[in-house]
């Protein structure tokens, strides 16, 4: 009979970066549910956030990059474990808080519900900004600071000279480039309508702005190549 | 769903995400798909008739890769071949993009293996230093083992593109100009010198490691050189003067 050790699990988690919840009950023997979970708990190990958590990792924590999350492909991982935890922790860590569409840009997954859930339990805050619901700190000197600091970001967007070229920030690019990369074929009015839910909004003037710029209707078209000479 | 488009639209995402400072893990999370680990391109032939007797080209087959370069970083390329729609035997038509892009049959861009070369010979880094830059910088992930084999075949591309532009380079030596290659191996407190005109060993020296010796020896080495490129300014008498 085979002794079941929880390094079984720790030598499976440090051979793959993600395993299944099947992989871990397999490395000990066909082990049962209860069982598998008995051993994990002796175990570091970390959760994925999404597909139902599905994954499992090592805990490691120089695996985290600067906003505490990891991911293997499309496997993301937090590490405050828990998905609601990480919803707090980044709105209150934010410089000028965040939005829904925001947070849903970090962290890949649909988090509104998440949101009104921590507003209601007063862990956070919200505010209405230019149409859209900013979440913010509950502590009112420092939701002062990131409503300051929105508030600069939304005047610097909106201020130009008349006779002026467009200012395009480096972050409206890429959020243009980042739609086109997921739909290639659209058009300037629709990625307008791609990237709503930002403060300050991506307007129709800067994403117009930035096909010019850059040519990006131009991009990707494939020239016929004619061989004229050859053609009898 | 419509790729046109997409790889020059990843290269450019990649530019500015780098400039405005973002992480290279960041980038590549933000450029993956639910689903679907990477961004799947698609490569098109450019040409659009056969260029042997003009007439349509059809698909004959796609072809799909793990491609990895430093403007794009890791994606899945899917090569679409097209062939002539009358004659089967006319070349097959491959997209020019993807060829200047990446070796065929290869996944590392030409543009990684000579980061990699310049990280080795020229930066002088050790394997390791490379492939720990490369993970933090780029998000790319390469063993050792692979990073040898990028070297080697970084060299052999140079060596390539040195024998294809020989001409050129003769054409630009033949002023007043030449090639003098300095090597130097030290052995307890004693510096041998190996100084090369062409492939000619002009000078081999023992001298003690100060650095006034050097100077006078580096000196007398180029003095050297400029007598014989002087004697002999062409490459072929040199090499006669060899032989003879």
């Amino acid at each position: 009979m085979t002794i079941r050790t929880p390094d079984m699990i720790v030598q499976l988690l440090r051979s793959k970066k993600v395993v299944r919840f099947e992989e871990i009950q397999e490395a000990l023997c066909a082990a049962s549910r209860t069982t598998t979970f008995r051993f994990l708990k002796q175990v570091p190990y970390i959760r994925s956030y999404n597909y139902n958590g599905c994954y499992y990792a090592s805990r490691d924590s120089t695996i985290f990059d600067s906003l505490g999350l990891y991911s293997y492909g499309d496997i993301c991982f937090s590490r405050d474990r828990k998905l609601d935890k990480t919803v707090s922790r980044l709105v209150c860590e934010s410089e000028a808080g965040l939005t829904q569409r925001e947070l849903q840009d970090l962290l890949k997954v649909r988090v509104q519900v998440l949101l009104l859930n921590a507003v209601r339990r007063k862990i956070i805050y919200r505010e209405k900004v230019e149409g859209f619901y900013l979440y913010l700190h509950n502590d009112p000197a420092t939701r002062k600071s990131q409503l300051k600091v929105r508030h600069s970001s939304i005047a610097t967007s909106a201020y130009s000279e008349p006779g002026d070229s467009l200012q395009i920030d480096s972050h409206i690019v890429i959020k243009v480039l980042l739609i086109l990369i997921r739909h290639p074929s659209l058009c300037p009015a629709e990625v307008v309508r791609a990237l709503r839910g930002y403060v300050p909004p991506v307007t129709m003037e800067q994403v117009v702005s930035v096909f010019d710029r850059y040519s990006l209707e131009d991009i990707g078209k494939k020239r016929a190549l004619r061989f004229p000479e050859t053609i009898p | 769903m419509e790729k046109k488009g997409l790889y020059g639209f990843l290269k450019l995402f990649h530019e500015h995400a780098q400039f405005a400072g973002w992480p290279a893990v960041e980038i590549t999370r933000a450029t993956i798909e639910k689903g679907n680990h990477l961004p799947y391109v698609d490569f098109l032939p450019e040409a659009k008739q056969c260029r042997h007797c003009g007439s349509d080209l059809h698909v004959q087959k796609s072809k799909k890769r793990i491609v990895i370069t430093i403007d794009t970083g890791t994606i899945h390329a899917r090569e679409i071949r097209k062939v002539c729609s009358v004659d089967l035997s006319h070349p097959v038509e491959t997209s020019r993009v993807l060829a200047q892009m990446v070796p065929a049959g290869q996944r590392y861009g030409y543009d990684l293996i000579v980061a990699v070369g310049v990280a080795r010979y020229l930066r002088n880094m050790q394997r390791e230093e490379i492939r720990v830059e490369l993970l933090h910088e780029k998000d790319i992930v390469l063993s050792t083992g692979t990073i040898s084999q990028l070297c080697d075949r970084f060299l052999l591309y140079l060596e390539a593109l040195h024998l294809n532009r020989a001409s050129a380079l003769r054409a630009a030596m033949e002023g007043s100009s030449y090639p003098l290659h300095i090597d130097a191996t030290s052995e307890s407190e004693d510096t041998l010198f190996v100084f090369r005109l062409f492939f000619l060993a002009i000078q081999m020296a023992y001298c003690g490691t100060e650095r006034k010796e050097i100077c006078h020896l580096v000196e007398d080495a180029i003095a050297t050189a400029k007598y014989i490129i002087e004697g002999f300014p062409s490459l072929a008498d040199i090499g006669h003067w060899v032989v003879g």
